[in-house]
């Protein structure tokens, strides 16, 4: 039989105190992480610019977090010449330009834009010379029933508008649908 | 290590009815017990712990009934209602679980503890739904599992092991689904097995460690070679896991050989897991299909993965030496044949039939292996196990012929040849065993 003998710090437990101290520590890790996520949720409604974008939803479900709507903006899909030099998941900020209260896709630069209206996003795929661009808006949580009447007004046409807030660093939030459908015509 | 050591609690059982029934005394079913790290004496945690199991079971149930409720996205109540109101749950659950803990009631403690680690991760889903967070949800379950992962450092708790490892594995999954690689996986897997090997003993979460460990390095070789960017899966991914495996059966029979019960447990697992694992995996090699997607032809990546096996081969052997030669032969005999497999492909076009054939002869040495051991050790696990081999085997081949039906013919008579040769030693072995027994009772008389 092989003896093995280990250091006593792998062995033995932690101290009272350093129990005491590590559980409290780590309680206040997780409020961390809770509290961090709500100010990185809420900063850019609270302080950002409100702009409309186009989108066509189709509506799964999240493990975790209910029913949503999947929103595919116009934004998301970036025609690019270059688009092979931009990496998978690099960080990517798009130019905003408004025509006819809507706003619409401009420039791709890998350096955020010192002036202008502009969202941040990160590079999800790049298939030849299309940039598939994700912007932490496509997903829209709603009541199974509300997805659903989402889902069937939408049969036809296809399209909606949605109200999203961007922040001075390009992050975004989508606060709500300004119309669905026909709606919008 | 016998596989009895598995079935402890059930040996304690029957020594009781034992000693009450009159066949042996307290003190020889004690010295038989003490054997396998057991004794008479009832376990005094045995009723708490089915408390403390069906009292866990229904926290998860409870959790599960949460996650489902915050699911069901209440917008009629305002966002800072539903935000605060987890938020104080989340606090208050870990809270009393803290204060359950430190003052002495450790097991209500975990069982707070870890509904507040549920109740955490919902807070976390709830925010990402009320604010429509739509990036990369795999990072949710990420710091979901982080969060609870120091609470199983300082409350070694394997409840909550299990539920941080469980998160780092979906997380891992959703992670490498998206395209993406889950480096800090490791992590977790160190925290359970410096858990598991330290601090208390769990079968399953070294088990899970182990296999989560080997499959992030499977994954991380396919991230390496797609230079840090995607997965590029790669054919010399195969005997780079032979070789691992082939490594990790000589730590077990290592394992097997320590001096800590716990240890010696983990390693027949182990041991009998990889075997099971190494019979499919050779089951699948027996096709000649499963080896035409190996390349041929030389470069640094088909030697290395040649040389990691015939590597992992010498390693496992140094590490099973001692334990005898049912322990030390596969070591020699599995890296030796996957190693010169690996290399007949690469340096010769059109090798797969080879190899195939090769490969169903190792499955009926291996099945007479196994049938041996059993026979010899008294274990019928072993013995059943080879039988099992050799009937699947001949399944397989009978139903998919190599080449044609002589071909196919050849094959058995192969087989069937060396199954007799091996009957014939073994009498032959039997029959030697006997005579030196009379010879030695001759002189001792």
């Amino acid at each position: 039989m092989d003896k093995v003998t280990m250091p006593s710090w792998l062995t033995m437990p932690p101290n009272r105190k350093v129990i005491k101290i590590g559980l409290l520590l780590t309680l206040l890790f997780q409020l961390s992480v809770l509290c961090v996520e709500y100010l990185g949720a809420v900063l850019p409604i609270w302080t950002g610019k409100e702009i409309i974008l186009k989108t066509e939803p189709v509506d799964p479900r999240s493990l975790f977090r209910g029913n949503f709507v999947r929103l595919n903006f116009d934004i998301n899909l970036i025609s690019r010449i270059d688009a092979a030099e931009f990496k998978r998941g690099s960080v990517v900020y798009l130019v905003l330009e408004e025509k006819d209260g809507l706003w619409q896709a401009g420039e791709v630069s890998s350096v955020m834009p010192i002036q202008g209206d502009f969202i941040r996003g990160r590079v999800r795929n790049n298939y030849g010379e299309m940039l598939d661009i994700d912007y932490g808006i496509e997903a829209f949580f709603m009541p199974k029933e509300k997805a659903l009447a989402v889902e069937k007004e939408m049969r036809g046409t296809g399209t909606a508008k949605v109200r999203v807030f961007i922040s001075d660093t390009g992050k975004a939030r989508a606060v709500g649908f300004k119309c669905i459908a026909k709606a919008c015509e | 290590m016998r596989l009895i050591n598995l079935f402890k609690k059930e040996l304690a059982h029957e020594a009781r009815d034992w000693v009450r029934d009159g066949l042996v005394s307290d003190t020889q079913a004690n010295a038989i017990l003490v054997r396998y790290g057991e004794s008479l004496n009832e376990d005094p945690n045995k009723n708490s712990f089915g408390y403390y199991l069906l009292m866990s079971l229904g926290a998860l149930f409870l959790g599960l009934a949460l996650i489902l409720i915050v699911s069901h996205n209440w917008d009629e109540i305002p966002r800072i209602v539903r935000t605060v109101g987890l938020l104080l749950l989340t606090l208050g659950c870990n809270g009393v679980g803290i204060k359950f803990f430190l003052s002495g009631r450790q097991q209500a403690g975990k069982i707070w503890l870890f509904f507040g680690g549920i109740s955490y991760g919902t807070s976390i889903m709830l925010i990402a739904q009320i604010y429509h967070l739509g990036e990369h949800f795999p990072d949710g379950i990420f710091w979901w599992a982080i969060g609870i992962l120091p609470l199983v450092i300082f409350t070694q708790s394997r409840l909550l092991g299990l539920l941080s490892f469980t998160l780092a594995s979906v997380w891992a999954i959703v992670e490498t689904g998206e395209d993406f690689f889950p480096t800090l996986y490791p992590l977790f897997a160190i925290v359970m097995l410096w858990l598991t090997l330290f601090q208390k003993s769990s079968r399953l979460l070294f088990i899970a460690s182990i296999a989560g460990l080997i499959t992030w390095l499977n994954i991380g070789l396919a991230w390496t070679m797609g230079e840090w960017r995607y997965f590029a899966p790669f054919e010399e991914q195969l005997p780079f896991s032979l070789g691992i495996g082939i490594l990790l059966n000589g730590a077990a029979w290592w394992l097997m050989r320590t001096n800590k019960q716990d240890w010696r447990e983990y390693g027949l697992v182990t041991h009998i897991w990889l075997l099971r694992a190494s019979i499919i995996t050779l089951l699948i090699l027996s096709f000649e299909g499963a080896w035409e997607d190996y390349s041929s032809g030389f470069d640094w990546l088909s030697i290395s993965g040649i040389a990691a096996v015939f590597l992992c081969g010498a390693l496992s052997w140094f590490l099973s030496r001692k334990s005898g030669l049912y322990a030390s032969t596969p070591a020699i005999i599995m890296s030796s044949y996957f190693g010169c497999c690996f290399l007949l492909l690469t340096a010769m076009d059109n090798m797969e039939f080879v190899t195939a054939i090769a490969t169903n002869l190792i499955l009926v040495l291996m099945g007479i292996l196994l049938i041996r051991r059993g026979i010899d050790q008294n274990q019928t696990h072993y013995f059943y196990t080879g039988v099992v081999t050799l009937l699947l085997t001949a399944f397989l081949r009978y139903f998919d012929l190599i080449g044609d039906y002589i071909g196919g013919a050849i094959l058995f008579m192969v087989a069937a040849a060396i199954l007799m040769a091996a009957a014939k030693y073994w009498k032959y072995h039997l029959k030697l065993v006997t005579e030196t027994g009379k010879e030695q009772d001759q002189e001792s008389a």
